[in-house]
């Protein structure tokens, strides 16, 4: 095999892959990324066994075709360090070359055949959105999984693809994250009797490969696995196994009470609050009155806060208490001009954050009466 | 002077009564035992008030002969005896003909029957030992024995019960010993006409055991089988994750009867070593046969205790069976590996869960080291002569830091006084293989081989009394009190800890008597050994100390203070968890929901035996609530009514600060040893860590000095 790769590019291809590959593993040939030469293009692999990721390296010149093994770690820090626009990779039997400028490495081959297969993009049915609102609903929704949990469905998230609109919802039964956009179906939709909750890692990994640009990316759903392509890369996961919990019903129809916060300043106070809590003592009393939302916290040993911040509302006062970390964990994600509507029942029942653009949060409060 | 006289039937009825029928579950177990001896396909057990007011059986087996109803409830009368050298062969669960007497006296008892032949169906009631005799009635082919108003004359035994929920917690563990035993029998329980369980007839053992306890747990379960010279001992292990912190998981039947044995359960304990921590029981479903003639059953009235005419053989039996397995397991597992990395389908197909492949991985080279062990004295039988083995001390000290010869000398004394180790003939010799096979990584799984393995054909008498307290290993041995041996409550982390705590605490015992602990006036000197131990130097001597333990300890006494001082909070849930516990504990548990949810752990009943988590103590946030429960389950089912909210939030305090605690193998620095061990003296009065380990050991000068051959010079 001899392929001729701009440095840079390939540097690039090289890091996307190795996002994926086990920086320590029992199985060996998981710290490597494949490398195969194919008439007209490079491809690189890299997996884990749950997650593969391939980068298609068109602008790869290929002068004979062949495959090889790349040792990860060693290789990254190769093509950091060399010099000179351009880099050959030549493997025979005995060794693989890489040769820059002024610089050439001779590694031990080992045998590709051994590595993992991952899937190139050869869905049919597929669906269409752009890569940067993808990003946005995975962003949203990713961080309210729990992957800790003995009910594996929590460790992923849902994503119900329905004709030309998609939805991703996580929870980790404290909180929820449900999150609607648009898109385009190609082809059938996704096989009904599929569950399709997508782990977690998974889903950061093809958040980190989105860029924010108008490039496509295509999302096909299949029976035991995902298949996600935005230009050349093509990231590939199982799905996760497990029931996911019927989330529309622990969304409140109703909230009484109901009035407009701005993301930034209303994520400033509760970060505000946040600063004195503790492991043991986490709560914040929100409490809304007319004109007001006072956030209260208060903890042995740590001292207490008050942090006031003005809000639209004209009703009865009432206290409700949070882990202000999983209202934070919402703002966060949003655009801090971004108007939202915090809804409520009473100061024991679900709260229900919403944005005009389809995101909803639902979070449980902290009860502290004993 | 008061005369002797021979006892009317009603007074030693009562007596009787006394220990056959303790509390309702009694009765059910003596009733539904007549009923599977009397060849039913289907038993239906109905329950009022936990058993106080009403229990009623009814089954579909031979019936009683019209003539012999009178006989069948007046005492030592049993169809299931002909001669007294039945006893000796006995094959059947009853024989001694005396639970329906003792129940005929201390409730109203009602029995209706009637066999196949007859026409017409016979009736007899006892009104608290009045019988009324029998008269025809209607009734189907088969046995329906009501018992109502049970110890309605014993009011000091009706006081006794305890509410109704508990005692229907015995009654339902009762039921599911018989139905586990007998999974092709179709069974229901009701209780205040509600049905709790209805199982019908299956062909396997584990759709019963996920019937009673879950998909989860049928699903860890590992099949064992073994025969030998006609003992089959067959069944289900359970997962060494499924552990749990009492026995009450293990489940033995002998002949298809529930029994308890203390020498069995060791072997269990054993056969699991390294593998669940100390404190921690696997679970079991294990059934014994073996020819009537070599146990004897007719130990205690309720037949939980049986005699082998020789257990040695059964418990290495047993023992084997279940390392055998965790051999297997071994192969199964390199098969799937091979293929794993050369087969294209690995990609698509669903992986193993790593973490399932990690408890797999420690498992085989667990069972491996341990085999190499057992299997050599087994081998050689007679292998009480073998103790003549060179002194393995090199091998030992290898597995401490080179850096420091004295220490590495120091351990290899600790490791094998010779007094400790030459009379133990299992041990001895394979000590040396297993040292060569401490790779540092295994030394947490293999050093325990190291530490007690049992000597099973070894009598406690022949252990000589030198340097070590003989009666504690003896108990040990002998299994009157496994947990009280200081050898055996020792946990898989260390063997230094295994066993020092069995060295030491005997020699300073015999060497110091009431020495005082080590005091924290004296300037610490200290060096972390392993990433995980300190060795500290005392007035008296040297003291070696599990850091996590320290620092768990340290912490737990911090939150307790800071939990004193304020509120608990709890976090609802926004999608209760559903749990599915066993009859008998959801029954402990519905009784204290009004505890936990002081504590801040919302607990609802879900119908049936499921319950849902609604709310969970905000500090615990990272624990699973699932796992909150359960292991409160387990507290409740070993402390039983008397845990009091500060039990309970003890150990929800414990499990937080274990989890906060620093780990065994972090490093750290001198400024962090000194903080940790300034505050040493909260160790001081807590021998062991809330899982039984012991947080520190002190090894004397005195003991240095006679070790070094100093002591008299």
């Amino acid at each position: 095999m001899k392929v001729i790769c701009p440095r840079l590019a390939l540097a690039g291809a090289f890091a996307t892959v190795s996002g994926v590959v086990p920086p320590r593993s029992p199985k060996p040939i998981l710290s490597q990324v494949k490398f195969q030469a194919v008439p007209g293009e490079a491809i690189l692999i890299g997996t884990d066994s749950e997650i593969g990721i391939r980068y298609e390296l068109d602008s790869a010149e290929v002068i004979q075709p062949g495959e090889v093994l790349l040792p990860c770690a060693r290789v990254s820090a190769i093509l950091r360090e060399l010099q000179g626009e351009r880099v050959t990779i030549e493997a025979t039997d005995e060794a693989t070359v890489i040769r820059g400028e002024r610089a050439e490495y001779r590694l031990p081959t080992s045998d590709p055949a051994e590595f993992p297969v991952v899937q190139g993009f050869d869905a049919v049915d597929y669906h269409i959105l752009s890569s940067e609102s993808l990003k946005k609903l995975i962003r949203r929704t990713v961080f309210a999984t729990d992957t800790e949990s003995t009910r594996y469905a929590l460790g992923g998230v849902l994503c119900e693809l329905k004709g030309d609109g998609l939805t991703l919802a996580a929870t980790d039964t404290r909180r929820l994250a449900v999150v609607h956009g648009v898109c385009t179906a190609h082809g059938a939709g996704a096989p009904a009797s599929v569950i399709p909750v997508i782990p977690s890692k998974a889903m950061s990994q093809i958040e980190k490969n989105l860029g924010t640009g108008d490039e496509q990316a295509w999302v096909a759903i299949r029976t035991n696995d995902v298949l996600v392509r935005t230009g050349p890369v093509t990231i590939s996961s199982r799905l996760v196994e497990g029931r996911f919990p019927k989330y529309q019903d622990v969304i409140p129809a109703e909230t009484p009470i109901s009035f407009p916060l701005i993301a930034g300043a209303f994520y400033s106070a509760v970060r505000q609050a946040q600063i004195v809590t503790s492991d043991e003592s986490r709560g914040v009393d929100f409490v809304i009155a007319a004109g007001m939302m006072t956030l209260k916290s208060s903890v042995a040993e740590v001292g207490q806060s008050t942090v006031e911040l003005p809000i639209a509302y004209e009703g009865e006062e009432l206290t409700i208490t949070f882990d202000p970390r999983y209202v934070a964990d919402f703002l966060k994600v949003l655009d801090p001009a971004q108007t939202i509507t915090l809804g409520l029942q009473d100061s024991e029942s679900a709260a229900v954050f919403t944005t005009d653009d389809g995101y909803t949060y639902v979070v449980m409060p902290l009860s502290k009466d004993s | 002077m008061s005369r002797i006289r021979q006892l009317p039937p009603t007074i030693f009825n009562k007596i009787a009564a006394g220990e056959v029928i303790e509390r309702p579950a009694s009765v059910v177990k003596e009733l539904m035992e007549n009923s599977v001896d009397a060849l039913a396909q289907r038993i239906d057990v109905e329950i009022e008030a936990g058993g106080a007011d009403l229990i009623r059986i009814t089954d579909d087996g031979e019936g009683i002969h019209p003539d012999d109803l009178l006989l069948a409830v007046s005492s030592h009368a049993t169809s299931k005896l002909e001669t007294a050298d039945d006893l000796f062969r006995i094959r059947t669960f009853g024989f001694r003909g005396e639970a329906l007497a003792s129940i005929a006296e201390v409730s109203r008892l009602q029995i209706r029957s009637r066999t196949p032949d007859a026409i017409e169906g016979r009736e007899i009631r006892s009104d608290l030992g009045n019988l009324v005799p029998p008269i025809p009635c209607g009734a189907p082919v088969g046995t329906q024995i009501e018992v109502a108003d049970l110890f309605g004359n014993v009011p000091v035994r009706r006081k006794f019960l305890k509410g109704a929920a508990t005692e229907f917690g015995h009654i339902a563990e009762q039921f599911t010993r018989i139905a586990l035993a007998h999974p092709r029998l179709h069974l229901a329980l009701r209780h205040n006409g509600k049905l709790v369980y209805e199982l019908p007839a299956c062909a396997n053992l584990l759709d019963r055991i996920a019937m009673f306890f879950g998909q989860d747990t049928a699903k860890k379960c590992i099949p064992v089988e073994s025969d030998l010279a006609g003992v089959r001992i067959w069944g289900f292990v359970g997962h060494p994750n499924l552990s749990k912190a009492t026995r009450k998981g293990q489940y033995l039947f002998l002949n298809g009867r529930w029994i308890q044995d203390r020498t069995l359960q060791h072997a269990l304990g054993e056969s699991y070593r390294g593998l669940v921590m100390v404190g921690r029981y696997p679970v079991c479903f294990l059934f014994i046969e073996m020819p009537p003639d070599l146990v004897d059953v007719n130990v205690h009235p309720t037949k939980s205790e049986v005699r082998f005419q020789d257990s040695q053989p059964l418990y290495r039996q047993l023992l084997a069976a279940i390392r055998t397995k965790f051999l297997a397991l071994d192969l199964d597992s390199q098969l799937r590996m091979g293929t794993g990395s050369s087969s294209a389908a690995v990609a698509n197909a669903p992986s193993v869960d790593p973490k399932a492949e990690v408890v797999q991985r420690e498992l085989v080279s667990w069972a491996r080291s341990q085999s190499l062990d057992w299997s050599r004295p087994n081998s050689s039988p007679g292998g009480s002569g073998s103790s003549a083995h060179p002194a393995p001390t090199p091998a030992a000290g290898r597995i401490w830091s080179p850096r420091d010869p004295g220490y590495a000398y120091l351990t290899g004394q600790i490791t094998r006084p010779d007094a400790f180790t030459a009379p133990r003939d299992t041990a001895g010799p394979s000590s040396g293989d297993s040292s060569d096979d401490l790779s540092r990584d295994l030394a947490p799984l293999t050093a325990t081989s190291l530490a007690t393995l049992p000597a099973p054909e070894t009598e406690p008498a022949q252990f000589p009394a030198s340097g070590f307290d003989t009666a504690d290993y003896a108990a040990t041995y002998t299994g009157t009190s496994f947990e009280s041996g200081p050898a055996t409550s020792t946990v898989s982390a260390s063997d230094l800890t295994a066993l020092a705590t069995g060295s030491l605490t005997s020699s300073t015992t015999e060497a110091l008597g009431s020495s005082a602990p080590a005091t924290n006036s004296a300037p610490v000197r200290a060096m972390q050994v392993h990433d995980c131990y300190l060795v500290v130097e005392t007035e008296e001597g040297l003291t070696v100390v599990d850091q996590h333990a320290l620092h768990e300890r340290i912490l737990y006494e911090q939150l307790r203070n800071r939990v004193l001082a304020g509120r608990l909070e709890s976090q609802k849930l926004l999608i209760p968890q559903p749990i599915d516990l066993p009859a008998a504990e959801r029954a402990l548990l519905a009784e204290q929901y009004d505890l936990l949810a002081q504590l801040g752990l919302g607990v609802e009943d879900f119908g049936g035996s499921t319950i849902v988590v609604t709310r969970y103590p905000g500090m615990l946030s990272r624990t699973d609530p699932a796992r909150i429960v359960r292991d409160v389950c387990d507290l409740l089912a070993t402390q039983g009514k008397n845990v009091s909210p500060r039990d309970l939030l003890d150990s929800l305090l414990h499990m937080m600060a274990c989890k906060a605690a620093i780990k065994a193998g972090q490093r750290l620095s001198p400024e962090e040893i000194d903080a940790l061990l300034a505050q040493r003296h909260l160790c001081d009065d807590a021998h062991h860590c809330p899982h039984g380990r012991p947080t520190a050991l002190t090894l004397s000068r005195n003991e240095l000095d006679r070790q070094f051959g100093r002591l008299g010079a």
